[in-house]
């Protein structure tokens, strides 16, 4: 169950909550959520889990919500009514401590899901913390399995995240930082409020091929950023146009992804991913990526 | 060079050919079909509708959308929304070197029609003068200079530019002395669109102002005068159809507000109005509101039957069904009613879209059906089995719309809150819960 924990209750039987739609109480049980799952006929399912924030003082309910992941992953694998056409994901918890993560890893890897979410991250812990888990987690998985990072989103974090050996992420950032006016481009996020976008007749991203960047004469919509910077906030097409761009970008760094470690050329592929961003200022790339992609053999303050 | 072509008037039933010169025979105002060709090889045949737009998009459709999943062939763009702090800030606009169309990525096939304010506009507090028009921008009431308008004529480049009335900021009917300023800005500021329009190819639309006809003959003989500059007419109300005089029928004539609905569309019509910028839709999409009304087809005996229907209504939540059987619009081939309340439900902009696609084709395929009664004789016989079937009211919509912004309605102080939270804690019984 994600976050909104204001909002939520959680007790050994389930989550209650009020529906944002009417108000009306809800429990959500590791039950109920597979039986929702199995009707709405997902490829893949998640199990329902006990998600703490990582930056939460409290130790002994990070350590309490672990355990109880475990257990509603039992109780979800019992109700899951059809393995053989859905695929039942877990997610291991167990905060920003390595030793309960390894604990948690060691349990759920036992049950042999088809696939491996690592969740409870992306709540506003340090970044290096993140990438310990990360990696912490991804050394003990085994190797034909999906590992699924939850929650994951902005480029360098799924650019060092594929390098600490992750597989595959989701996030709302990109679409809802759209409908804000933001834009995720190859040289970082621009805020396209800002009034210096006003009269920039330039398409968002230069390097893109997007439906919205590219030009008129080669089949795009040639959206400008004054014209999103005109709409941003007030009307919802532009936050359509927006979306459509932010996915395409990232889809395409995942593919272009992919395409390096075929090559056997990621490393080459980061080095440039970051360059392009910082403008080739190493000065100013940040230290944890820096970091933590050294403990994975890349170097990218190297020529 | 724009021209207009009346086809088919519905009462004599005799092919008429006229084009807009002076003296040209003409039958008096009815129902009827013509063709519009504007200089830059756009040809629409009338009756027919205009999209309203808001910021230069047709709400919920990004161009994309709007291009492959509607049959809009022309926009009715306002330039209040565009100016936002001007003169105090230069606006972005004027010093793009391109069309308006390039600015708002307005499909090559779609026409532009500019209007110095939105349709319906919002009424201003503060009064016209001769040589600044009340609008209002996001950003609040401004006055936009008319040289500015003018000049946007010739840098906008549309392909129709309506020219500005000085209609009263109030609800009283305008007194004599008020009429007779109404009456000279309106000339004055048509002459001065019409001094720059000449070399452009754009066609000029004059308004006819909603005050009688006695009232407003002076200004109508100048009209007449300069029939051969102007290709169109523009009335803000139905009435203001009648006062037109006969040398000015050849012209193509725009209701620029329907926001009634298709009754008040085919009361026009029958007055020879040609074409309308239909702003009721966009009202019926945000409500939620799926249009289902029809012009052709039988149905012989049905009475008082809906327009439209609520989408938010409960009893949508498992039906499978298309927003309407038949129709083939993207919305009703590809999603059922189910899904579109289900979007609604969760506030998912998605929901707005697949209305607005599905509401733009019903009109499409009203004025389509309009079109072809009047050519195949069946047009009064269609008027009138249209407002025995339909109720005249447009339903009321219960649930929420998009987020609501400050240039599309007019504060009146202690309304509540206009966009409500979604969530609430789950402990405290408090309204804003976080």
């Amino acid at each position: 169950m994600v976050s909104l924990l204001k909002l939520a209750k959680i007790t050994e039987e389930g989550v209650r909550f009020l529906s944002p739609h009417d108000g009306s109480p809800m429990l959500l049980t590791p039950e109920h959520s597979m039986s929702l799952q199995n009707s709405i006929g997902s490829d893949i399912m998640m199990q329902l889990d006990d998600v703490i924030a990582t930056t939460s003082p409290d130790k002994e309910r990070i350590v309490e919500a672990m355990h109880r992941s475990v257990r509603w992953l039992d109780r979800c694998i019992e109700a899951h009514k059809y393995p053989e056409k859905q695929n039942l994901f877990c997610i291991i918890q167990g905060g920003l401590d390595l030793d309960l993560r390894r604990e948690c890893v060691k349990e759920m890897v036992k049950r042999d899901t088809p696939g491996i979410a690592i969740g409870g991250l992306s709540g506003g812990e340090e970044k290096a913390k993140y990438c310990a888990v990360v990696r912490t987690c991804t050394e003990m998985l085994p190797d034909m399995k999906p590992r699924y990072v939850m929650g994951v989103g902005y480029p360098e974090d799924l650019v060092v995240s594929v390098a600490l050996g992750a597989d595959m992420f989701d996030c709302v950032w990109p679409t809802r930082t759209a409908r804000f006016g933001n834009a995720v481009t190859s040289r970082g996020t621009l805020n396209l409020r800002h009034a210096s976008y006003a009269a920039d007749f330039s398409p968002v991203d230069e390097d893109c091929d997007c439906p919205c960047c590219r030009s008129t004469e080669n089949g795009g919509l040639g959206i400008t950023k004054a014209y999103i910077h005109h709409l941003t906030g007030k009307e919802t097409a532009g936050a359509h146009v927006l979306t459509m761009h932010n996915v395409y970008y990232l889809l395409d760094l995942m593919r272009n992804a992919r395409k390096a470690i075929i090559a056997g050329a990621y490393p080459s592929f980061v080095k440039e991913f970051f360059g392009k961003i910082y403008n080739y200022d190493k000065a100013e790339y940040p230290v944890w990526a820096v970091d933590a992609l050294k403990t994975v053999g890349v170097d990218i303050t190297e020529a | 060079m724009n021209t207009f072509r009346v086809l088919k008037t519905a009462v004599t039933d005799v092919a008429a050919t006229t084009t807009h010169q002076p003296g040209a025979t003409t039958t008096a105002a009815a129902a009827r079909t013509g063709v519009l060709n504007l200089s830059k090889g756009f040809t629409l045949h009338t009756p027919n509708f205009l999209a309203p737009t808001s910021r230069g998009v047709v709400p919920h459709l990004s161009p994309d959308n709007l291009e492959r999943n509607t049959g809009v062939e022309g926009v009715f763009v306002a330039l209040e929304d565009f100016i936002e702090k001007a003169p105090q800030r230069v606006p972005p606009l004027y010093t793009y070197p391109s069309p308006l169309r390039t600015f708002i990525s307005l499909p090559a096939s779609k026409f532009l029609v500019l209007s110095p304010r939105r349709s319906p506009a919002i009424t201003c507090p503060k009064a016209n003068s001769d040589a600044n028009l009340s609008i209002l921008t996001s950003v609040g009431f401004r006055d936009l200079p008319i040289k500015d308008y003018v000049s946007a004529v010739m840098r906008l480049e549309p392909d129709i530019v309506l020219s500005i009335a000085d209609v009263a900021n109030t609800v009283a009917p305008p007194g004599k002395n008020r009429v007779q300023k109404m009456l000279g800005r309106t000339e004055m500021w048509l002459d001065e669109v019409l001094k720059v329009a000449g070399g452009t190819g754009v066609a000029v639309f004059a308004p006819v102002l909603p005050v009688e006809k006695e009232r407003q003959r002076m200004y109508l003989s100048h009209l007449v005068e300069n029939v051969e500059k102007l290709s169109g007419l523009v009335f803000t109300n139905v009435e203001g159809v009648d006062v037109v005089p006969v040398e000015l029928e050849g012209l193509v004539k725009l209701g620029s507000d329907v926001s009634v609905g298709p009754h008040q569309v085919l009361e026009m019509v029958g007055k020879g109005v040609d074409l309308f910028n239909v702003s009721f839709v966009g009202g019926m999409t945000d409500a939620g509101i799926a249009l289902h009304f029809t012009f052709g087809g039988d149905g012989e005996g049905e009475e008082g039957l809906e327009m439209a229907t609520d989408m938010w209504d409960v009893r949508f939540a498992t039906d499978l069904s298309p927003l309407e059987e038949g129709c083939e619009c993207y919305t009703c081939r590809v999603h059922h009613k189910a899904y579109i309340r289900h979007c609604l439900e969760a506030k998912e902009m998605t929901a707005w879209v697949l209305l607005q696609i599905h509401n733009l084709k019903v009109v499409e395929r009203f004025f389509g059906d309009v079109r072809r009664s009047i050519e195949e004789g069946w047009w009064e016989e269609g008027r009138k089995r249209f407002e025995g079937r339909y109720k005249r009211e447009m339903p009321v919509g219960t649930g929420s719309g998009p987020r609501l912004r400050g240039y599309q309605y007019k504060s009146v102080g202690g309304e509540g809150r206009l966009n409500e939270p979604a969530y609430r804690s789950l402990d405290s019984d408090d309204e804003g819960g976080l």
